[in-house]
């Protein structure tokens, strides 16, 4: 379990210190996959840096399994930094290393003797028992991150970090690390903390998220809820950017939210019970944990006759819904 | 001037260049290993260290070859017995001459190793002594071994200054030859193939460098 509180880091530069994150408080408990995702620039990496140390936090406590991390000896950090591991936007591979070596290198920072025969099973297990020799120049970035990602297992670690890996490659090879790794968290029990400034990344694999702006986390919780209703601009942004742009201003509008446990036409009844021909100004319907959740925002023809109405209905048929403001849609 | 006084002037020339370059790199090569990882970036940030040993660095890098030689004669001389007139009195000052360059060469290489490796095997659990053994020299090796090549080039240039103490070698040798033929020396041969000779091993250093380099290279191999 990883316990962040109230984390800070302030970096001091001349014109007065750099506030990098403010006020940070995470759990994050074995099995999960928790993902943090932010805008550029609002601090995901600083606070995935700070988690293994590399960022040294200005205040604030970094708990793994019940041990702060500020407060340890170096070489127990040491030994901490191999449960603990971690993967790269860039990969981070030797490159005068073959992939053998790279990973073995592992091994051996982990004090195994002989650590071959584990490397070349890891790398089996990332589908790359057939390019032992080759050097990381060789590999596509898709192959490099899975050496990668056998390297940061050698260790047996427990959590992993993921800062950005997927941020450098294409969709297809995103999708196919993603599932690796949402088999690694099945197959290992590996808790995985990953960042990214990609919506359809931590819709596609994670059960939690915190979404920071700002320095700050500005809402975390279950990936369904924060999906479902995002409460903040930021959050509003990542989830509906580049999906709805109405023009309309000043108008209400109201959004209906689906878990999965609703299998009756409830548009269509809508429409053809309720006679209100609506206008849908956005929908879409995600996969989230094997739950299917989706979400569609009506807009009325007349909103103050129809609405009660619709309420009414939606209340009695159980189905989620709130008003939202045409404004706050992106 | 027989030709087997010539091929003693290239051993001579050759060999002590070796071994000079050999003995400033067993100092130079942790100077410069200490002057990275001491450095603002590096992985143990110390500055006070940092700036002292870059300042006798600095200090030895701005004394002229001829002066070290000519400083270091009495140390030879308690060494080998003898602090003039043979190719070997010549080595403790080309190893002076050569330490600061060789230590701020590393330090450049090192400085060229990109962090993000640096940090992945961090991140491992490794510590500060693995780093720089299983990453910071080997992923260097290639600016390091042309580093090489152009610190012998340079220590090869010194060996002229063999000439003031009588330390032989090819290039005092070719100073010999003209200071004994003042008059008529650029119209003779063997003037001119002693300077092919000079700048034959110069080419072949450099090439055997590169070589070197470009054989243990593995960031650009495709199969």
């Amino acid at each position: 379990m990883i316990e962040i509180k109230n984390l800070e880091k302030t970096y001091p530069s001349k014109s007065g210190d750099v506030v990098a994150l403010k006020d940070i408080n995470l759990t994050v408990e074995d099995g999960d996959i928790y993902g943090i995702i932010g805008l550029s620039g609002a601090g995901k990496s600083t606070l995935v840096r700070c988690i293994n140390l590399l960022e040294k936090p200005t205040s604030g406590q970094i708990l793994i399994d019940g041990e702060d991390l500020t407060k340890v000896t170096k070489n127990r950090l040491l030994e901490i930094r191999k449960k603990v591991s971690m993967i790269f936007q860039h990969f981070n591979l030797l490159q005068q290393r073959s992939v053998l070596k790279n990973v073995e290198l592992a091994g051996e920072i982990a004090g195994d003797k002989n650590p071959t025969e584990r490397a070349k099973e890891l790398l089996k297990l990332v589908g790359l028992e057939d390019r032992l020799n080759y050097y990381p120049s060789q590999l596509s970035g898709g192959q490099q991150q899975r050496v990668a990602i056998a390297r940061a297992l050698m260790s047996d670690p427990k959590i992993l970090l993921c800062d950005e890996a997927t941020s450098a490659l294409d969709p297809e090879t995103t999708h196919s690390i993603l599932e690796l790794l949402k088999t690694l968290n099945k197959k290992l029990g590996l808790t995985i903390v990953i960042i990214s400034h990609q919506m359809s990344v931590i819709e596609s694999i994670c059960n939690k998220v915190a979404i920071i702006d700002k320095s700050q986390i500005v809402s975390c919780g279950y990936l369904k809820d924060v999906f479902l209703s995002p409460t903040n601009e930021v959050a509003k942004k990542l989830i509906y950017s580049g999906h709805v742009n109405t023009g309309i201003k000043g108008e209400k509008f109201v959004k209906l939210m689906f878990t999965g446990e609703v299998d009756k036409p409830i548009v269509a009844n809508v429409i053809s019970e309720l006679k209100i021909s609506v206008s849908i100004m956005y929908a879409e319907t995600k996969v989230i944990n094997d739950t299917v959740c989706g979400q569609v925002i009506f807009r009325l023809p007349s909103y103050n006759e129809d609405i009660k109405k619709l309420t009414d209905y939606l209340t009695r048929e159980n189905v989620p819904f709130e008003e939202v403001d045409s404004d706050a849609l992106y | 001037m027989p030709f087997t006084d010539i091929l003693i002037m290239i051993a001579e020339t050759v060999g002590v260049t070796a071994l000079a370059t050999l003995l400033a790199y067993v100092l130079g090569l942790p100077c410069g290993v200490l002057l990275n990882v001491t450095s603002k970036n590096g992985l143990k940030p110390c500055k006070w260290l940092n700036v002292t040993v870059g300042l006798i660095v600095n200090i030895l890098r701005s004394i002229p070859c001829l002066i070290i030689i000519v400083l270091c004669i009495p140390f030879t001389r308690g060494i080998f017995g003898r602090g003039t007139g043979e190719w070997f009195t010549i080595l403790i000052p080309l190893t002076v001459c050569a330490f600061g360059f060789v230590s701020r060469m590393v330090e450049q290489s090192l400085a060229e190793v990109p962090a993000g490796e640096i940090e992945a095997i961090k991140s491992l659990g490794a510590t500060d002594f693995q780093v720089i053994i299983k990453v910071l020299l080997p992923e260097a090796r290639v600016s390091l071994v042309t580093g090489v090549a152009v610190v012998a080039v340079s220590i090869l240039g010194y060996t002229s200054f063999a000439y003031n103490i009588g330390a032989g070698g090819l290039i005092s040798g070719i100073y010999t030859f003209y200071t004994r033929h003042t008059g008529d020396y650029l119209g003779s041969l063997l003037f001119w193939v002693m300077i092919v000779l000079v700048v034959l091993i110069v080419q072949g250093i450099q090439e055997l460098g590169l070589f070197i380099a470009k054989k243990i290279d593995k960031r650009k191999v495709l199969k």
